[in-house]
């Protein structure tokens, strides 16, 4: 399966939304089906890939820069659950320096090593730190490295917010050879709203869902043991979920321009589930509906 | 060669530049014939010119071309003293900085760097526009290519970026590369026409005059010179896909280029030494001479073009006197050989910096002064003046600011970029300004009676007290 050219394949999301456990039980999937995969972490947490390598010690790209003067991929990378290769860009500790320009650098040695011409890999993911907050952050979607961007996202307004601000990049770097957007990852749906919210700020913004998860206790109890819930939970209906994301990451490779919300737009469609929302909850009951 | 990235690699990491380094010349030619070299820091470090400014030079030598310096107004500054050089006058294209303020660093300046591009095109109309990136949009990682793409297309000209940072190298050669990289990834012609009889003779920041004297060489050898990146034109740079072969004029600044014509367009790049002084410019010809099938012409080019230079070789003012020399590594190890030729005795170097290109000079160098240590600094006028003080030579030949201070020292001081200094020419101008410098002691004796810049209690410290081995 390595003949073909590598697809690079960013995964954006908010901090918090749960974009690395996406990424890396679809990594897994990916690996299951005997792809060749590499993941690649670009935020200073550094855990991106911590439940593909069962929380094994891997040094960052930057902390190993700081501490060699030549650096070679087996220094910066682990190889993880079925042969995932694991790498995390790492970054500066919190309140010093930057971690865009990290990532930068991070990327360069990368291509430096020549990573994924040695490696060959079939499928690049990178996962990247919530929206776009600088230049640094946005290296995987505007140079040319990933042709693909998918955002996770749950129903939350401040989630939808980043995966608009998401969009808002993709639309300006895709027409000079930036990403193209191959949809949403709907994460962690627990309120019975959530889905009907993310399909209509899908269906507002031209974009569309690749796939529903659930929140579900298989991934915390993953998460605890340090693994995938392909690799603890392989036959539960969520492992099912993530091998369905993986499958459709395949299969499916048309890609949009999406057309973000401006601030107003944005503001007023959350007020509008505001009171859809409210009036659920609270049993108001409109005109014609009492009929 | 690898050209899908924005910028080459460090020079430190194809290289192994060095540049910090006092100490025997012996040690370094082993650590680089050993897997690694040790890099060196400074904890003390006077003003060292970067990628920007290397890279703003080439650049600058496309007369039809303009570059647009992106970042705050004092990234310019650098130009403006490029500009104001005498030598260069009518030999460079037109610059502009885009002056970026406060609020373009934190939002993105990719309107402003638009705006720039097209009410320059639409005033100057140049053949190409270069955009250099300076330190502060490489540290927040400034959108440059999409207006580049953009612009290309819509003003039908190629928008070329160089992405300098200022702090990927510590040596400022890198930055030749970086800009050599950028032209041939997007000027050199997908199609190539036929093959023709030119010669890319690849020279950078040359003089007028000593890039005359070398293809008045070619040309005594029925050869067409077609010269770049230095006072040049986009239309010669793009030929240059089509030569014959490509010969260095400053093999430590075109070599990135000249390999890169080898590798993509299929031109042989000839390695070959400075044609400094009398030997290595037969050398520089009869390499050329074996390529094209000339080698009787070069040996008799030769033997005509000694004449006049044997005469000065026989009257040299040079005899005896001990020079000390402070340049770039590759007219330093060239400078040598004619310091040597016209009687002089070598007491010691300074280069700017030091890699692998040059390493077949420096192992010419320890042959030939096997007790002398080797200094690497660019711009270093203290670890200069400390050095200096020790040996006394009879006279220093730089090419850095700093020269004044070696002045005041009541060295003899030969400030070597406004001398024209390549091929059999080169040897009498050389001869001719070593001589003056030598005639007039009394200038420099005048200049010792002020007091020293530095304080005696630096002055006591060792030359390499601020340079350290990296230690990780």
């Amino acid at each position: 399966m390595s003949e073909n050219k590598s697809k690079h394949i960013a995964i954006y999301g908010k901090g918090g939304i749960g974009k690395s456990t996406t990424t890396s039980n679809i990594a897994a999937a990916l690996a299951e089906d005997g792809y060749r995969v590499i993941q690649i972490g670009c935020d200073p947490k550094s855990d991106s890939t911590t439940i593909l390598r069962n929380g094994d010690e891997l040094f960052t790209v930057l902390d190993t820069l700081r501490e060699h003067s030549k650096v070679k991929l087996e220094d910066i990378s682990r190889v993880g659950f079925k042969g995932v290769l694991c790498i995390e860009a790492g970054g500066p500790v919190p309140g010093v320096g930057c971690a865009g320009r990290g990532i930068t650098a991070a990327v360069d040695l990368l291509q430096e090593l020549r990573l994924f011409e040695e490696y060959k890999p079939d499928y690049v993911l990178y996962d990247v730190l919530g929206d776009v907050v600088c230049g640094g952050f946005s290296v995987p979607i505007r140079d040319g490295l990933a042709e693909r961007v998918y955002v996770v996202s749950s129903s939350d307004f401040m989630s939808i917010f980043a995966a608009n601000n998401l969009f808002k990049a993709v639309q300006k770097y895709a027409p000079s050879g930036g990403a193209r957007l191959g949809g949403v990852i709907a994460n962690g749906l627990i309120a019975p709203y959530a889905r009907q919210l993310v399909d209509d700020f899908v269906d507002r913004t031209g974009t569309r869902v690749i796939g529903y998860v659930p929140r579900s206790q298989v991934v915390s109890q993953s998460e605890l043991y340090g693994k995938t819930v392909i690799e603890a939970a392989p036959t539960s209906g969520q492992a099912e979920i993530y091998r369905g994301l993986a499958r459709y990451i395949v299969e499916q490779e048309e890609t949009t321009i999406p057309r973000p919300l401006n601030g107003p737009e944005l503001k007023a469609w959350a007020r509008e589930w505001g009171d859809r929302i409210f009036s659920t909850e609270s049993g108001v009951v409109g005109l014609q509906e009492a009929i | 060669m690898n050209l899908s990235g924005r910028s080459p690699a460090s020079r430190e990491k194809r290289l192994d530049t060095l540049s910090a380094y006092l100490g025997e010349t012996s040690a370094l030619l082993k650590e680089y014939e050993s897997t690694e070299v040790d890099q060196r820091i400074r904890t003390f470090s006077q003003s060292t010119p970067d990628d920007v400014l290397s890279a703003l030079k080439l650049l600058a030598g496309f007369r039809d071309a303009m570059t647009i310096i992106h970042g705050p107004r004092g990234c310019a500054a650098s130009s403006v003293q490029l500009a104001l050089a005498p030598a260069q006058e009518g030999r460079r294209g037109r610059w502009i900085v885009t002056n970026l303020n406060q609020r373009e660093t934190i939002m993105g300046s990719d309107n402003k760097l638009r705006e720039t591009v097209k009410a320059n095109y639409s005033r100057y109309a140049p053949k190409a526009i270069f955009i250099v990136a300076t330190p502060a949009v490489s540290i927040n990682n400034d959108d440059i290519q999409s207006v580049a793409n953009e612009l290309s297309d819509e003003l039908g000209v190629p928008i070329i970026p160089a992405y300098t940072s200022g702090f990927a190298s510590k040596a400022s050669v890198h930055g030749n590369d970086v800009a050599a990289h950028s032209l041939i990834k997007q000027l050199l012609p997908s199609t190539r026409g036929e093959r023709g009889e030119h010669v890319n003779l690849l020279s950078t920041t040359e003089l007028a005059s000593d890039c005359h004297e070398a293809e008045r060489l070619l040309v005594a050898l029925g050869l067409e010179s077609n010269t770049l990146p230095n006072a040049t034109s986009i239309e010669v740079f793009r030929r240059a896909a089509e030569a014959r072969l490509s010969v260095p004029l400053d093999y430590e600044a075109t070599t990135y280029l000249g390999n890169a014509l080898q590798e993509l367009a299929q031109v042989p790049y000839l390695t070959l030494p400075r044609p400094i002084g009398v030997v290595a410019t037969k050398q520089w010809l009869s390499g050329i001479g074996a390529a094209t099938d000339r080698v009787q012409e070069a040996l008799h080019l030769h033997i005509r073009e000694t004449v006049a230079a044997t005469a000065i070789l026989q009257s040299s003012p040079l005899r005896g006197v001990r020079v000390y020399l402070s340049l770039s590594p590759s007219t330093a190890l060239g400078v040598l050989d004619l310091v040597q030729e016209l009687g002089g005795e070598i007491v010691g170097i300074t280069v700017e910096h030091l890699d692998r290109l040059s390493l077949e000079g420096l192992r010419h160098y320890q042959q030939k002064a096997s007790a002398l240590h080797i200094h690497i600094g660019h711009g270093q006028g203290f670890e200069e003046v400390n050095l200096l003080r020790r040996i006394k030579p009879g006279l220093y030949v730089g090419s850095g600011s700093h020269i004044t201070q070696i002045a005041q020292l009541g060295i003899p001081s030969l400030y070597l970029p406004r001398i024209p200094i390549i091929g059999y020419r080169g040897v009498v101008s050389f001869a001719r300004e070593a001589s003056k410098v030598l005639r007039n002691q009394s200038f420099v004796a005048n200049l010792a009676k002020q007091d020293s810049v530095y304080l005696a209690s630096w002055l006591q410290r060792s030359p390499n007290w601020h340079i350290k081995q990296e230690v990780k």
